[in-house]
């Protein structure tokens, strides 16, 4: 249905901005503490072999989308099944992200506003956008990735002052199990909700390589992340960082050079709110998506309004304040699982063995044919 | 969202624009037919959800969650 063509730049754009936009939704500092930043490399690192795995699956069937592939694979039936739940899982995802970019308004800048006046502005925008379709989402994201890389870049810069490089010591201090752990629940969230990206290769230049382009997705957001966790650990300490709900905006909030420069978490406070409106997007979008393939209405956005309120709704029955929100993150990753490893790794290795079998079939066939050509001939 | 009247008129603008752009960009009749039949029960839940959430019922299912889900499934 879509007219456009997605660039791999901009589905790049998407992926890193996506990953940016879970520091609003995940602290960068885990139980590895000060080897937070160790963990986020190898969490990178980890998260190039998922990419290889849904490039894999889409290279295997270069004319279908990722949730059309589920359907190839499994058949019908259980292919739709799959995708409703996919559809719940993006919703779920979303209503997250929702929810807690409502609160980080709130807390942050409008205490007295009435929540849902700023759901009267950004929901509408947000459905719209979706609807526009994947393009419009990505030509946004490329416009302002460069914007959250100068932001950051420049609180980095600007945080040398306050920093402490002893904050990081000891190095691997936290232990191997804290080690395992937080790389473990780095590479599920923030890094294996790319998987809510990639049916962006739906309707992306048959040209693109999906691989190359989410790599350079991860490792856009990765570097972004590595970035904010050595600042933020740098400049609060990795006892301090867990004190806080919002540890990049706290931690550049201490950054203050002489009356000039002082107040710059506002820009920590845009990066996190225009990232957070892409990782809005893309789990919206892959909600929308979903739903129009278990309907069997190819590559509609339509529900995205409806999915959309059903988001902004589950946040609110879900969570009673921030901090039901954030005693549910650890939960997160475990639910993700699933959705990010087990069904495509199936679907990868299903659809293998269907393309060997094919391939034979189609090697017997044409020798059988061939047998036949000889006999005639004779 | 506490504001339920705010809420009400949110949910009833949105459902009413999807309406009134339903099919109007040339998709396939059956199709749009079948989203329509799909969006109608979510939005009645939105609303049901919205007068619930509206007149002070705090469900926070998300703790009832975290212990359906149980301590081992606990990463992180």
């Amino acid at each position: 249905m879509e007219k456009r063509k997605t660039t791999g730049r901009k589905i790049s754009s998407v992926i890193a901005l996506q990953t940016i936009g879970s520091s609003l939704v995940i602290s960068s500092i885990g139980p590895a503490m000060q080897d937070s930043w160790i963990v986020v490399i190898i969490a990178v690192g980890l998260s190039i072999l998922l990419a290889w795995m849904y490039g894999a699956l889409l290279k295997l069937y270069p004319d279908r989308g990722f949730l059309q592939i589920f359907q190839e694979v499994f058949g019908n039936t259980a292919g739709k099944a799959i995708c409703g739940i996919y559809a719940a899982y993006a919703v779920f995802a979303g209503a997250q992200t929702f929810y807690i970019y409502n609160e980080f308004i709130k807390i942050v800048g409008l205490n007295e506003t009435p929540q849902v006046a700023i759901l009267m502005v950004s929901l509408p925008l947000i459905i719209w956008q979706v609807r526009s379709g994947p393009d419009n989402i990505g030509s946004c994201s490329k416009f302002l990735l460069p914007i959250a890389l100068i932001f950051v870049g420049l609180t980095f810069l600007l945080g040398i002052p306050f920093m402490d490089a002893d904050n990081l010591k000891p190095v691997l201090g936290s232990g191997p199990t804290a080690l395992v752990h937080g790389t473990f629940s780095t590479l599920v969230a923030p890094f294996g909700e790319t998987v809510l990206a990639v049916p962006f290769f739906g309707v992306a230049d048959r040209n693109i390589k999906p691989l190359r382009v989410m790599v350079k997705g991860i490792l856009i957001g990765g570097a972004v992340l590595l970035t904010a966790t050595l600042r933020n650990l740098m400049i609060l300490g990795a006892p301090t960082c867990r004190l806080f709900l919002f540890v990049s905006y706290d931690a550049v909030g201490i950054i203050s050079i002489g009356d000039f420069v002082s107040r710059i978490s506002v820009l920590i406070g845009i990066n996190l709110a225009l990232s957070g409106i892409v990782r809005i997007d893309v789990s919206l979008y892959a909600a929308s998506l979903s739903v129009s393939e278990a309907l069997g209405t190819r590559g509609s956005t339509r529900p995205a309004a409806c999915c959309g309120l059903l988001m902004v709704v589950l946040g609110y029955i879900l969570y009673n304040n921030m901090l039901s929100a954030v005693d549910f993150i650890p939960y997160i990753p475990a639910i993700g699982i699933p959705f990010q490893f087990i069904f495509p790794l199936i679907a990868l290795i299903t659809g293998r063995i269907k393309s060997t079998r094919r391939k034979k079939q189609a090697g017997n066939g044409a020798g059988e044919r061939q047998q036949c050509r000889e006999n005639t001939e004779n | 969202m506490p504001d339920l009247l705010l809420s009400l008129i949110l949910t009833a603008a949105i459902a009413a624009a999807d309406f009134l752009t339903a099919g109007k960009d040339g998709g396939d009749a059956k199709a749009e037919k079948r989203l329509t039949w799909f969006s109608v029960p979510v939005y009645a839940f939105v609303i049901f959800a919205d007068i619930v959430l509206g007149l002070g019922v705090q469900l926070d299912l998300g703790p009832k969650l975290a212990e359906l889900l149980g301590p081992w499934m606990k990463i992180g």
